[in-house]
């Protein structure tokens, strides 16, 4: 089986993200598990790891998830509306200087997010769960040396905040259609 | 007769990166060693310690709550050097008493 060996080539990144201090991953709109309330920010329960690729400006399609480069949120579970980034670091994640194995230099970046209480899950099970999950835009990053003390975070490189939640949320439209099919229903049936 | 000897001693730190070690030959948590960084947003205050069988920097931040770091207090040995990463200048001041 084919392994990636740490070599002095090898660039590195701080896998962290501080949010400026008061910004942080929150919970967006629909949420599974449905106790989890929209605007909460996330805890302990939430898995986060980068997807990369060698290069500055690389599609999406070509971002690999990077195993040394996954950690969960600072906290507990997320459970109240109380937690917050300037409270307890709620949304917030500290990660490790990594190797990505990728070389020195430039490469692309996506942060993503999901569901993950046993923290035993990957991006893709999640989606397939239809669990909460989300993602940051893609950023270009550069990487450095291990000894470099200036190794880029997610910070240095203006990652802006994301919502997670699940994919197939339904508009609040459908809500109303499909409310007034069963009114409908219910009348016709009265008749 | 007092026969104590009593010194202060001032590390003036830079805003940004700065290599520093403590003046005087103590060894301990920074905040037992006076360093009492205060947190900030943008960039966060940091240290950074070289893990030497990792081959790579453990970056501590200074935070508000819990025990004011993540992802513990750093501890510095005797001798030992470290990075800081400050938003903003900072007065690191020793006071040291010889018995």
């Amino acid at each position: 089986m084919a392994t990636i060996a740490p070599t002095l080539g090898q660039g590195f990144l701080n896998f962290s993200w501080f949010g400026n201090g008061f910004q942080g991953i929150r919970i967006g709109s629909c949420s599974s598990p449905a106790s989890q309330l929209p605007g909460w920010y996330l805890s302990g329960d939430y898995s986060v790891q980068a997807w990369m690729a060698a290069g500055a400006g690389q599609s999406v399609s070509s971002l690999l998830p990077i195993a040394a480069a996954k950690t969960v949120f600072i906290g507990g579970a997320t459970t109240t509306a109380a937690g917050s980034p300037t409270t307890d670091a709620s949304g917030l994640w500290q990660g490790l200087v990594t190797d990505t194995g990728f070389p020195r230099g430039a490469a692309t970046i996506q942060v993503r997010a999901w569901y993950d209480p046993n923290h035993n899950t990957s991006w893709d099970q999640a989606l397939a769960f239809g669990v909460n999950s989300g993602k940051s835009s893609v950023l270009n990053i550069t990487l450095v040396g291990n000894n470099d003390p200036t190794v880029n975070s997610l910070d240095t490189v203006g990652m802006a905040p994301f919502n997670v939640g699940i994919l197939s949320c339904p508009e609040p439209s459908a809500f109303a259609l499909a409310g007034s099919g069963a009114a409908l229903l219910f009348f016709r049936r009265r008749k | 007769m007092d026969s104590r000897s009593r010194r202060i001693q001032t590390n003036n730190l830079s805003s940004g990166y700065e290599l520093v070690g403590s003046k005087q030959p103590l060894s301990g948590s920074i905040v037992n060693l006076g360093l009492n960084l205060y947190s900030s947003a943008n960039p966060v205050n940091q240290i950074l310690k070289w893990n030497v069988g990792a081959q790579r920097y453990v970056i501590y931040t200074r935070v508000t709550f819990g025990s004011g770091w993540i992802p513990s207090v750093p501890i510095i040995n005797v001798g030992e050097g470290f990075l800081t990463r400050l938003a903003a200048p900072y007065s690191w001041v020793q006071n040291f008493t010889v018995q």
